[in-house]
């Protein structure tokens, strides 16, 4: 138990050494913020962890198919009771779900927090650095979010969280690489609307170069998988940008405006 | 900064201990306003009033007026003052009416607005009646001053919020799962108001003039040329809806007359079309380009909540970007301007967004405050929902402000190491007015909050590196030159300034411009375009000073 517990600090403890030197956007995580630290410690326990096993408890079972009914209040009253005891760390995990639905981004930090606690067992606890990377980034901490964001990727490979990433990157500053995550999430993602959000995310980009007939180009990708009205607006906008008042007509109409 | 509000005066005792809100009216208030009102050359404070409980309304009207007395001294003289009245005040507007050299005060209420004349032995006298403009009985929440119809004198654009009826409170609505006082939504908007100034300080209607867009909960209004063309436009921050963009064209379209083309430049003459005849005011009209400037949505199309205006000039192309606040969980907003009336939504690619969704914005304002010839940007924070709610919720109910400095094409966070520990200080803030109330050159900072309390930031930059300029326009209706662009040229970079009379959340800054200048010792000169288009050079203009630049006389 002394050695599990010892391997576990080390284990941290060079989770912590990765995340510090591995920011790939060169910024410094904040050192105040207890969540890297959290999220280093995370790191270290889900990497390379073999699945984890169906959940035993009954409540928090029924809890799950409550959430999927859309049923909120329902899970909410098997979930409370399960916070203090054995299986709390799960149904922390299930309380966060009901706080992000909610948006309330504190509370669902909170849950978060401890539905990562080490050592707990519950299926999802693999996908439970996403759901804190998005409660992270609305409650404006970034550089933990961006940590949580890569744990994400790390463990799942799937584009959602480099698709994130890409637009934590533009609000950086760091065009080449947020071109670079939302062309490889875009690579992943097979969902004409994930594909179409990750295009406009991409369109960004190109204005920042002042690219205009370039991002036109991929806002109207874009568009052409899924017509949005928020991507509409945004056709339009450029078109009167670019003189093309035909076309920022022919957009605005389709948008609603 | 330091805040030096404890030595000053200032720590007046809130209006109010911070209960739990009942009424959407008790928290959309309220603005400060910077006016020498005593004619002794510098800034006094005006404070109005509102934000109290629904249920003990005479406890939390009126306003405040604090005499400054020197040296970040400032006493209570509400009781001298002439501002005297009785209703829920929200914001003001400074600005010149009728010519006579006083700067006067315009009190939007909850009721009828008022308009104090400042007198030449000091002290205000209430013109609300005479001057046409307290026929209202709406909800107003904030006023501009700006030359509308080109005749050289100051008109006036009052944004209107809610049809709100104190003895007959909306109903509670839930937000976010939690039971909070009900509104805006759901609730009747308030038409806008607009008013022409007949030259002496009396107004008649002119909400005619301008297009008639579907009603919406206006909160804030700033009156600028927003395309160089020496005409103002109008931009209204509307509350959960499209903002208005006001661009004036020639003629009503309803005559079916042709948009007046602009006149050729002479030298020393106006570069805009001037109004002058009644036939011609009769004439104007101004249609609303919201929509198609990229003003009244996000970058999304989405309606925000828009509560503080700032204009500032990120790009340095002389034309001035907005910089809007919002409420949580939505992003502030930095509208680009590129000219011809076209705006774009730049926020996250200027860095802005993300780190302002957990808070909620109130007044914001471009400052320039370690003088280094780049301005930084400052958004004051706090929630519209009570302690209890926002504890229970997850969310702070008192909020720090947010300032970012520029890093090029970028806007990056400044925090307490830097910025000093007043950037720590969480708030339930509101309005805020910027202004050189110390005479050393630097813009200082009043913020107030929710409830009245106020802090003053005294600003200790390095002293010598900025020029504070006033402007003045002798034998003019608007002598202070409000509507001018001002331009400091011949350092490294140009930088812009506005001359507005209203800004960050329901406030009045101070009238003045000032231009951090950092280690370069000039001399500079000044480029100020007046109100009407016309541009003047102003040589030799050295940091460390102060100078008053009079039209027409180049100096």
């Amino acid at each position: 138990m002394r050695f599990a517990r010892f391997g576990l600090l080390l284990l941290t403890f060079l989770g912590g050494l990765w995340v510090y030197f591995a920011q790939g956007d060169g910024s410094k995580p904040a050192p105040e913020d207890p969540m890297i630290a959290l999220i280093a410690t995370a790191r270290a326990e889900l990497i390379n962890h073999a699945p984890f096993p169906p959940s035993s408890r009954a409540p928090l079972t029924a809890a799950r198919i409550h959430l999927q009914a859309g049923r909120p209040e329902r899970a909410r009253a098997l979930i409370l009771p399960e916070l203090v005891g054995e299986w709390s760390a799960e149904a922390h995990y299930l309380l966060g779900i009901l706080e992000s639905r909610a948006q309330l981004w504190q509370r669902t930090l909170d849950a978060l927090t401890l539905a990562l606690t080490p050592g707990a067992a519950y299926p999802e606890k693999p996908i439970a650095p996403f759901r804190l990377a998005r409660a992270l980034e609305e409650t404006g901490r970034i550089p933990a979010a961006r940590l949580a964001y890569q744990l994400d990727h790390d463990l799942s490979g799937d584009g959602e969280a480099l698709f994130r990433l890409g637009l934590l990157d533009i609000e950086a500053g760091h065009f080449p690489k947020a071109k670079a995550n939302l062309e490889n999430a875009l690579g992943r993602f097979t969902q004409p609307q994930a594909r179409s959000r990750t295009l406009a995310a991409l369109s960004d980009i190109s204005l920042a170069s002042n690219d205009l007939s370039q991002a036109r180009d991929l806002l109207e990708q874009a568009a052409a998988l899924h017509q949005h009205p928020e991507l509409l607006h945004r056709l339009a906008q450029l078109c009167r940008r670019m003189g093309d008042t035909e076309a920022a007509a022919r957009y605005a109409a389709e948008a609603g405006e | 900064m330091t805040d030096v509000t404890d030595s000053s005066g200032l720590g007046i005792l809130p209006l109010r201990a911070d209960l739990e809100p009942q009424a959407l009216i008790e928290v959309k208030g309220g603005g400060l306003a910077l006016i020498d009102g005593d004619g002794d050359g510098d800034l006094d404070l005006f404070l109005p009033r509102c934000g109290g409980s629904t249920s003990d309304l005479s406890q939390t009207s009126g306003g405040r007026y604090l005499e400054n007395l020197g040296g970040l001294q400032f006493r209570d003289a509400t009781a001298t003052s002439g501002l005297s009245f009785s209703h829920w005040s929200f914001g003001s507007a400074v600005g010149d009416v009728n010519g006579d050299g006083l700067d006067d005060l315009f009190v939007c209420a909850h009721g009828p607005n008022m308009l104090f004349l400042q007198k030449p032995e000091g002290g205000f006298m209430d013109a609300s009646v005479s001057a046409g403009l307290a026929a209202t009985s709406a909800w107003s929440s904030a006023a501009s001053f700006g030359d509308l119809d080109g005749d050289g004198d100051l008109d006036l654009y009052v944004a209107n919020y809610v049809k709100f009826d104190f003895d007959s409170l909306p109903k509670p609505m839930l937000f976010r799962g939690a039971q909070v006082f009900g509104g805006p939504m759901g609730l009747a908007a308030e038409p806008d108001e607009i008013y022409f100034n007949q030259g002496d300080g009396t107004f008649t209607p002119a909400t005619a003039h301008f297009a008639s867009p579907k009603p919406a909960y206006g909160l804030g209004v700033v009156i600028a040329d927003f395309d160089a063309n020496g005409t103002q436009e109008v931009f209204v921050g509307n509350d959960s809806g499209p903002n208005f963009f006001f661009q004036r064209k020639g003629a009503a379209p309803s005559q079916g007359d042709p948009v007046s083309p602009p006149q050729e430049t002479n030298a020393g003459g106006s570069t805009g079309t001037e109004v002058h005849s009644a036939d011609q005011q009769a004439a104007l009209f101004f249609t609303d380009c919201g929509l198609t400037s990229g003003l009244a949505f996000d970058e999304n199309g989405l309606g925000q909540a828009t509560m503080g205006i700032t204009l500032g000039d990120v790009n340095r192309d002389g034309l001035p970007d907005l910089f809007t606040t919002n409420f949580m969980g939505d992003r502030n907003t930095l509208h680009l301007n590129l000219g011809d009336l076209l705006f774009d939504d730049a926020t996250r690619r200027w860095g802005l967004g993300q780190l302002s969704v957990p808070y909620l914005g109130w007044a914001t304002t471009f400052l320039d405050l370690d003088c280094d010839g780049t301005e930084e940007l400052l958004a004051f924070n706090g929630h519209v929902y009570g302690d209890l709610i926002c504890r229970e919720q997850g969310w702070k109910h008192r909020q720090a402000p947010l300032l970012f400095g520029q890093e090029g094409n970028r806007f990056a966070q400044i925090r307490a190491k830097e910025a000093g520990q007043w950037v720590l200080s969480q708030g339930v803030d509101r309005g805020a007015v910027r202004g050189d109330l110390d005479g050393d050159g630097d813009l200082d900072l009043i913020c107030r909050t929710l409830s009245g309390s106020l802090r003053l930031l005294r600003n200790d930059a390095l002293p010598g590196r900025s020029v504070v300029i006033y402007l003045s326009q002798p034998n003019s209706k608007n002598p202070s030159g409000i509507g001018s662009r001002i331009a400091l040229l011949g350092g490294p970079e140009p930088q812009h300034r506005w001359i507005t009379s209203s800004g960050t959340y329901q406030s009045a800054n101070a009238q003045h411009a000032q231009f951090g200048t950092g280690p370069f010792r000039g001399p500079f000169h000044m480029e100020v375009t007046w109100p009407d288009g016309t541009p003047e050079k102003f040589p030799n203009i050295m940091p460390g000073m102060s100078f008053v630049l009079v039209r027409g006389s180049g100096q």
